[in-house]
């Protein structure tokens, strides 16, 4: 979902705008001198717990900033995944439940294609890089084996740092898994300072919850405002992805599972932006033509001065 | 460390069984005197194998009825240390041996006579060791049972106002922040948040009241003014800068110093002032390298300047560079920590 504009984007997806249009790729970030030249939407078109196939250019409606937009093209599964795995390893994961969460994420990888690239952070109250983005998936089951568990839970530091150890704007769809178990309880950023980063980082996020009250199914949980969903699902939304609540550690390996099989069935939805070349805040709407389903993408995306 | 442990536990495990009863009075004074001599426990908790909360309470009425002041502070300082091993695991056993410090430091030791400067700055670093034993297991609970306890005695003494006031802060920082910040939603959801965050302003209110206090009584305690101006700028106060600048110029100690540059960056990167938050960031990593706090808090700043590439380089060196430390000052001032200092002081006064 993430919104691109990119001189790169027209070399790899042929788009005839990309040539005579203007415009630079800035660290990932759309740049506007005069206009950008294409957006890219990652969007998530679901049925319930399924994804709808087969959509086309003609199924999509965009809006920039409140403007119709003519969608350029749309493709499914077109490009291979940066996987970036952001796991919660404080003390409170200690036992069962880190060893659910290691069997989780080391399946999830297992499951990846070989194009995909995937690294893994693990944080307490610090935050470690175990391993960078890699293509050698081997290297990071591994490494997701030596997890261990300890310490206080910095999450809204971490997801800060994974934002950052990923580049959109390349030949691949930029993603992050986050997971964690608990309240964030020692990070320097604050909640509302990181919605603003997810929101311009151009960055898919995922996030698995394990809900600690047994008494919580994740849909109660989620409605009485409880557990640390607020927050999460407030991050996700500004990251276009979903919230996925487990309410025993057994559950994760499905949560992971199904977390993996939405992002396999998104769209890259692509349009040239015309008619809103102000920088700043570009608020994006889409919609299904004549299609009902349950329609994810970023907000928005955001152009510097 | 382990071995330690064990016999602190055996320690616990005779408390609640009531098991057999030695003679209280020599086991105890050597266990004291090895203490003393040895700053261990493992020699010492062994000597006390067995011991019951009745074996215990005989033996601090034994050395209070002493008077000698040595021995007082030596016991006192020993069951803060019992206190300190226990906690993790067992609260109430730690509490127990808090509330027999508390004894011998209280009645024994300014109980039936004035205290002098000396008793009373002993007795502040004692209680305020004892309140952040509980601190450190995020309990405030208890902590504040202690602190307040502690104040009733010795109400002069601005090291206990300081603690005082970490308990409202930590109190309110763990306030869920999330749910302050969340007004959107359902009515019930924006009650709660309303709730918390009001709560939590009022526990920084309390927190103030306790800084300031501290700093009436004692100008020269950086710990409570570097306090005072982060709650003040939590609160949106513009005396806020001036504390911590004052804060900074007097820090000393490695965790006040690097808690100041922290802060009066985060201060200065909202009053604009994005190359003074720079500087101050550079000192404090370079103060505490393994700290995250000031790479995130420098790499926030880039990407807010619109220099995200200059914010991605400086997590990727966070990341690879920053090793995990124990003494972590950020991590400490968010989670509640062992007040190091103050036990640091105790024991080396104890062992002079």
């Amino acid at each position: 979902m993430a919104a691109v504009a990119r001189a790169s984007l027209g070399r790899r997806l042929a788009l005839p705008v990309a040539a005579c249009v203007p415009a630079v790729l800035l660290a990932g970030q759309p740049v506007f001198r005069g206009s950008v030249e294409a957006v890219r939407l990652d969007v998530s078109v679901m049925r319930g717990a399924t994804p709808v196939a087969g959509l086309t250019a003609d199924d999509f409606v965009v809006s920039d900033n409140g403007i119709p937009q003519e969608v350029a093209q749309v493709t499914q599964e077109a490009a291979p995944l940066d996987l970036l795995l952001v796991l919660d390893t404080s003390g409170s994961m200690a036992g069962a439940p880190l060893a659910a969460l290691v069997a989780a994420a080391q399946r999830m990888v297992q499951s990846l294609t070989p194009g995909d690239r995937v690294g893994l952070v693990a944080f307490s109250g610090h935050i470690a890089m175990p391993t960078a983005l890699t293509s050698n998936h081997v290297d990071v089951v591994r490494a997701l084996g030596m997890l261990r568990a300890a310490g206080p839970t910095a999450l809204r530091d971490a997801l800060f740092a994974g934002l950052h150890l990923l580049t959109p704007g390349g030949d691949t769809r930029p993603v992050i898994v986050l997971f964690s178990d608990g309240r964030d309880t020692t990070s320097w950023l604050a909640a509302p300072d990181l919605e603003g980063v997810v929101r311009r980082s151009g960055v898919v996020l995922h996030a698995v919850e394990l809900l600690r009250d047994p008494r919580l199914t994740p849909g109660r949980a989620r409605v009485a405002g409880m557990g640390q969903s607020r927050s999460l699902q407030r991050a996700v939304e500004a990251g276009g992805g979903r919230l996925w609540s487990a309410g025993r550690p057994d559950e994760l390996e499905r949560r992971f599972a199904s977390a993996l099989a939405e992002l396999r069935a998104r769209y890259l939805v692509t349009y040239q932006p015309r008619g809103v070349s102000a920088p700043g805040w570009h608020e994006v709407v889409v919609r299904l033509r004549r299609i009902r389903a349950d329609v994810l993408t970023r907000p928005g995306y955001f152009v510097p001065e | 460390m382990v071995p330690a442990l064990l016999s602190l536990f055996a320690i616990l495990l005779h408390l609640s069984t009531g098991a057999a009863q030695p003679a209280a009075e020599p086991p105890y004074d050597a266990a004291v005197r090895s203490y003393q001599r040895t700053g261990g426990l493992t020699e010492a908790s062994a000597a006390l194998d067995g011991w019951t909360r009745d074996d215990f309470e005989t033996a601090v009425d034994t050395v209070m009825s002493t008077g000698d002041e040595q021995q007082l502070e030596s016991a006192a300082v020993f069951h803060l240390e019992v206190a300190v091993g226990l906690a993790p695991a067992s609260p109430d056993g730690a509490m127990l041996h808090v509330r027999l410090g508390e004894r011998l430091v209280a009645n024994g030791l300014l109980g039936a006579r004035t205290a002098g400067a000396e008793d009373g700055v002993f007795a502040a670093r004692w209680f305020s060791a004892a309140a952040s034993v509980f601190l450190a297991q995020t309990d405030t609970v208890r902590s504040r049972a202690v602190v307040e306890r502690a104040l009733r005695v010795a109400p002069a003494a601005a090291y206990l106002h300081v603690v005082a006031g970490e308990v409202e802060e930590l109190e309110a920082l763990q306030q869920d922040g999330d749910i302050a910040q969340d007004g959107r939603g359902s009515q019930r959801r924006m009650l709660i948040a309303a709730r918390a965050s009001m709560e939590a302003l009022a526990r920084l209110s309390l927190a103030e009241r306790a800084y300031r206090q501290a700093v009436r009584l004692d100008p020269a305690l950086v710990r409570a003014q570097v306090r005072l101006g982060r709650v003040l700028f939590l609160r949106d106060e513009p005396e806020a800068t001036a504390w911590l600048e004052r804060g900074l110029a007097a820090a000393g100690v490695r965790t006040d110093r690097v808690l100041a540059l922290l802060f009066l960056s985060d201060a200065r990167a909202h009053a604009g002032r994005g190359d003074d938050a720079r500087g101050l960031l550079a000192e404090a990593r370079a103060l505490a390298p393994g700290a995250q706090a000031p790479w995130l808090a420098l790499a926030q700043l880039e990407e807010l300047s619109g220099h995200p590439a200059a914010a991605r380089s400086i997590v990727r060196e966070a990341l690879t560079t920053a090793a995990p430390v124990a003494d972590d000052p950020w991590i400490d001032y968010r989670g509640g920590a062992l007040n190091q200092e103050a036990l640091a002081w105790l024991r080396s006064r104890v062992r002079r």
